[in-house]
């Protein structure tokens, strides 16, 4: 799909603001894919991801007149689909973003586990996995990180973490996904 | 502290980690939920503002007479006119007591007008609101 651009994008926000369903459409048909990638991979399924993913949009359409427009558009759905998700969640289990400061924080001295020769279509599959088993918490910060392309600030704005949380999150996130990818 | 060059790498390797493509029509049934809850949204608001200016009129049409009487009655409007064209003439003093004459006049119209003309009217107003919410010109899909 082509891109859009930034001034189109504020132009067809500015025009769904206006309850034009058209520019809503196109926003929904070209941020869907992305959206899906990040709500996707905190999912269990396809199912509850797809859900969230049309919850969010409901959301974003009812909320629109107070979406500021100079604020990107990706980042404030990811924030809703994560707090949606999150809601979701923590029906079923356990959220909890601040409790994951006991995981041990020290880097296993390993030796070249991420210079192997292993192929890396293979090892970003690995990875995928073992990211799919992290907390959600983490999985979350991962998603928003690299799916999503947020900065830490706008990680945090999301969260409503401190930055500096979020930057621990991320560390502690990949530091277990080492562990994972060594075991 | 972690060597730099495994975090870097492991930075390259997230931002590469394959992502699950979603259903080909996931966007379109967005949009037709987007679409119906729209409708469904409009419809509701068309519902609840009908409801509002019959039952608005149902209250207030009983007091619109006294009403009109109380507003235009000359006994009443024509001192207040006077006091409007003296305001001009004798400055701040009189100012003040075609402010405190003109409120007099207001709250004697509201306590003519009674509770439920006064709900009625608010009825009305809302209704008018959403009604002209409704109207703005807008696409359908």
């Amino acid at each position: 799909m082509e891109p859009i651009h930034q001034s189109e994008e504020v132009e067809l926000i500015r025009r769904a603001r206006q309850r034009d369903d058209d520019a809503y459409a196109q926003l929904v048909t070209y941020f869907t894919p992305r959206l899906y990638r990040v709500v996707r991979r905190m999912a269990d399924d396809s199912g509850e991801a797809e859900a969230i993913v049309q919850e969010t949009f409901l959301r974003a359409w009812e909320n629109l007149a107070r979406y500021q427009e100079d604020r990107p558009f990706f980042p404030y759905l990811v924030t809703i689909a994560i707090n949606l998700g999150r809601d979701q969640w923590r029906k079923s289990r356990f959220v909890d973003f601040s409790g994951l400061d006991s995981i041990e924080d020290e880097l296993p001295d390993s030796e070249t586990l991420l210079e192997t020769q292993v192929e890396q279509a293979e090892l970003l599959k690995e990875l995928a996995q073992a990211v799919s088993e992290l907390p959600p918490a983490y999985r979350a910060v991962i998603a928003m990180r690299y799916d999503a392309g947020m900065s830490y600030q706008e990680i945090a704005q999301g969260l409503q973490l401190p930055v500096n949380t979020v930057r621990t999150h991320l560390r502690r996130a990949k530091i277990q996904l080492r562990q994972a990818l060594e075991t | 502290m972690e060597p730099i060059h495994k975090s870097q790498l492991m930075d390259d390797l997230l931002a590469q980690m394959p992502g699950e493509l979603p259903p080909p029509d996931l966007a379109l049934r967005v949009c037709q939920a987007v679409r119906l809850h729209h409708r469904r949204t409009r419809q509701a608001r068309l519902v609840l503002s009908a409801f509002l200016a019959l039952s608005g009129l149902w209250l207030a049409l009983p007091a619109f007479s006294g009403w009109l009487q109380a507003v235009w009655m000359p006994k009443s409007a024509l001192p207040l006119a006077m006091d409007w064209l003296a305001a001009g003439l004798a400055g701040v003093e009189v100012l003040l007591t075609t402010a405190a004459a003109a409120l007099s006049q207001s709250a004697s119209i509201f306590t003519s007008l009674g509770t439920p003309a006064i709900a009625g009217m608010i009825a009305l107003a809302i209704s008018a609101l959403l009604a002209l919410d409704l109207l703005v010109p807008r696409r359908e899909f």
